[in-house]
């Protein structure tokens, strides 16, 4: 450590900036199937899932991610329950962001008028194709833009999970402070260098999703 | 029932509501001061300065895209390791609050002021109202209505992100009971208190968060029905 200089920062940073990136698209992945679900069940209003899925909703948008991050690493192995630090982000991440994204996409699915479903019983169509060809494109197609700015949002969440010892690029630029408080100032440009050049491409592709899906919207 | 570490809890209990207390300040003391900045910046953000503009569009998207906790930590370490003077943990974080939470804020005054029918501002010059009339009678009270919602919402993302500031040392909530479970491990190595530590602190953060953002939510549905018609 003692003869790095700035330069050898660059493939720490790499690989830092790597593991956030892992974690954060698989977090989004699965927090936008946990919503999906999750949404079309209270939209339905299945009958024991309901409650059970407006409490989760709740209980993870009212608490902060850094307590639940610490309850799963560090409360949950009490009761044999254990994951390493990639798998436990992984998870909190994916239940914070299914929270979200839950009710964005419920939200959406709210807004289909109601003789759009009427209509589709009238054809004959089951629950099942309503369900995939009627609802879930529309309800995707108006909550895009709240689908985004969560998946920006846990992006930005996977440097909290410093805390659970996840060596993602908040983590490793403290690890080398600590060591060399000489490099302060590279370590800094770096970590912002590291978020930008994921940050920025990612909003890019979202707003380019946003318009392609938006394109096919029903009187747009 | 000793496994689970609840008397340690119930012993510690003061000094987790100490803990509470200082949260509290935290989100408390950057609320009040990021609604009066904000609808300061709010008003800055329309003008049509074009370097004031860029100035506050670049802030707002580093406050926006930069973690919180990056920017307590820029500023915790950053301003002690630039004036070579410690700092202290707990200014840092109201300082980092308040300037996030006046962003915030400030961006939806802004999207709020530039929806308004242009009429707004052409009937209140029409019927004589000076600038600083316009604003106080006409614009700020539809204002409050309108950003009400979002901004208790902002309240309580403040009250959880006041979690964070134990990472750099003060002594809030999450870093009394982090204390508390090592006292409890060091008595009794087998002890589960850290999970019900966690519990505890979970359900803590929900009966203080809920309330608040149902009450976001009902804000909304009246604010919705006052306002019809923008």
């Amino acid at each position: 450590m003692d003869q790095y200089s700035t330069f050898d920062l660059i493939p720490i940073f790499a690989r830092a900036a790597g593991t956030t990136l892992i974690v954060a698209s698989s977090s989004i992945l699965f927090a936008f199937v946990i919503g999906l679900l999750a949404g079309i069940a209270l939209f339905y209003k299945v009958p024991v899932l309901k409650p059970v899925i407006y409490a989760y909703v709740e209980f993870f948008r009212n608490t902060p991610s850094l307590i639940q991050a610490y309850f799963i690493f560090y409360g949950l192995p009490k009761v044999s329950v254990q994951f390493d630090s990639h798998t436990c982000s992984i998870i909190v991440l994916s239940l914070l962001g299914g929270a979200y994204m839950c009710e964005a996409i419920h939200s959406g699915l709210k807004a289909i008028p109601n003789n759009q479903l009427e209509l589709a019983k009238a054809m004959g169509l089951s629950r099942l194709h309503t369900t995939v060809h009627l609802l879930i494109p529309q309800s995707i197609s108006t909550s895009i833009a709240a689908i985004n700015n969560n998946s920006i949002f846990l992006t930005k969440e996977v440097s909290a999970m410093k805390i659970i010892l996840l060596p993602e690029i908040v983590y490793q630029a403290f690890a080398i402070i600590s060591l060399r408080t000489d490099l302060t100032l590279p370590v800094a440009v770096m970590t912002i260098a590291s978020y930008l050049a994921i940050l920025l491409p990612m909003t890019y592709l979202l707003s380019l999703a946003e318009r392609k899906i938006r394109f096919a919207e029903f009187g747009a | 029932m000793r496994n689970l570490g609840l008397d340690f809890i119930a012993t510690a209990f003061p000094r987790l509501l100490d803990g509470f207390v200082i949260a509290v300040q935290i989100a408390g003391v950057s609320f009040l001061l990021s609604i009066a900045f904000g609808f300061v910046l709010g008003v800055l953000m329309t003008l049509k300065n074009r370097w004031l503009s860029v100035v506050l569009r670049v802030c707002l998207e580093a406050f926006r895209l930069i973690h919180p906790v990056i920017w307590l930590f820029i500023l915790f370490y950053g301003l002690a390791y630039a004036f070579d003077t410690p700092t202290n943990g707990y200014t840092i974080s109201i300082i980092v609050f308040t300037l996030w939470g006046s962003f915030e804020i400030g961006d939806l005054v802004r999207g709020y002021l530039t929806s308004l029918p242009r009429h707004q501002f052409e009937s209140s010059m029409a019927v004589g109202l000076t600038r600083r009339q316009m604003y106080v009678h006409v614009l700020l009270p539809q204002i409050i209505i309108r950003t009400l919602p979002s901004v208790v919402n902002l309240a309580t993302r403040l009250i959880k992100t006041t979690s964070l500031v134990s990472l750099i040392g003060v002594q809030e909530m999450l870093k009394v009971s982090q204390s508390i479970i090592q006292v409890a491990y060091y008595n009794n190595p087998t002890s589960m208190i850290s999970f019900t530590m966690y519990l505890v602190l979970l359900i803590f953060y929900f009966i203080i968060c809920f309330p608040l953002s149902l009450l976001a939510r009902y804000m909304e549905k009246k604010a919705a029905s006052l306002t019809t018609g923008t």
